[in-house]
């Protein structure tokens, strides 16, 4: 009889939902460890108030799972410490690159940094020929001219 | 290789558990911890944010060693951290034990709101409003078992 006054007290609600003092919380676990009883009106609480809960739910805002992510710690994407690897003891060498992979969805590509020079000389040496083709081309045509004027200069030069 | 096989082959077996775990919940529980941290934390933007820590906390992180209905430990961290942000943002500390207004009767439904959303301690409760705590735990009860018959 005292087991059921005990679990309609509202002791056990208060319990699962972090309303209870320390001292509480461990006389729960306590009753529950030695009442079948308790334990099993806890497991019976523990779905009513979870649905409750999920009565109430609401969709979190999209892109926090990518957030919560960014946030888990050892997933964010790091520099191997190369100082660090020079004081252990060597190991042996994998086929890694120098940065933690993460998982992203995305539609950007991570490349080297030494792209960045190379796509720098490809664009300062596509300028340069750009340049000097146009340069040789105008040469030339104006050397065409020059020809074409000599030309008619020493047809009207020649005695008939 | 592709992005994905690359990371799942650079990440640690626990890692990818983890996170697989993480994953788990975060798809079944996620708009529940939502909804009881906008219970308590009306702005939407600080209720992400509480959203956010009650996923990355490290209390969760070891939960699948624990025994227990994961739906209930992400309840009771969610209101935890919605509660902190409350203090945070400088609203109602109630652990300062603010006067609280009791306008007419007590209902169960009023003090699972008070106890529950706005974070008052029973004992507070019970100082300020005349009744005794036993009284007060039962009204938690009593909420509870109108949401069941209903």
């Amino acid at each position: 009889m005292e087991i059921h006054k005990y679990i309609n007290s509202g002791i056990l609600e208060a319990y699962l939902l972090g309303l209870a003092s320390e001292e509480e919380q461990q006389e729960v676990q306590q009753m529950k460890a030695l009442y079948p009883e308790v334990s099993s009106a806890l497991n019976q609480l523990e779905g009513v108030i979870e649905t409750y809960c999920l009565e109430n739910s609401v969709p979190p805002p999209p892109g926090t799972w990518e957030l919560i992510q960014a946030r888990i710690p050892g997933q964010e994407i790091k520099k191997r410490e190369q100082e660090n690897n020079d004081k252990k003891e060597p190991e042996p060498k994998t086929n890694q690159s120098d940065y933690v992979e993460v998982e992203v969805s995305d539609s950007f590509i991570r490349v080297h940094k030494y792209w960045r020079v190379a796509f720098l000389v490809v664009f300062i040496l596509s300028k340069i020929f750009l340049i000097a083709g146009l340069y040789y081309y105008f040469k030339a045509d104006s050397q065409q001219q020059e020809i074409e004027r000599l030309k008619t200069v020493i047809q009207q030069q020649t005695p008939r | 290789m592709n992005e994905l096989e690359r990371s799942a082959g650079n990440a640690s077996p626990a890692n990818r558990s983890a996170s697989a775990d993480q994953r788990a919940l975060y798809d079944r529980f996620s708009a529940m911890v939502y909804g009881i941290i906008l219970q308590i934390l009306p702005q939407a933007h600080l209720a992400q944010e509480a959203l956010l820590d009650v996923f990355t906390s490290p209390q969760l992180a070891t939960f699948s060693k624990q025994s227990g209905n994961p739906a209930l430990i992400l309840i009771r961290l969610a209101r935890v951290k919605a509660l902190e942000y409350r203090q945070k943002i400088g609203e109602k500390d109630a652990a300062q034990a603010e006067p609280i207004s009791f306008s007419g009767s007590c209902s169960p439904e009023f003090i699972f709101d008070l106890s529950f959303r706005q974070g008052y301690s029973l004992e507070v409760i019970s100082e300020q409003s005349g009744i005794a705590k036993p009284e007060l735990v039962k009204a938690v009860r009593e909420f509870m078992e109108v949401f069941r018959r209903s």
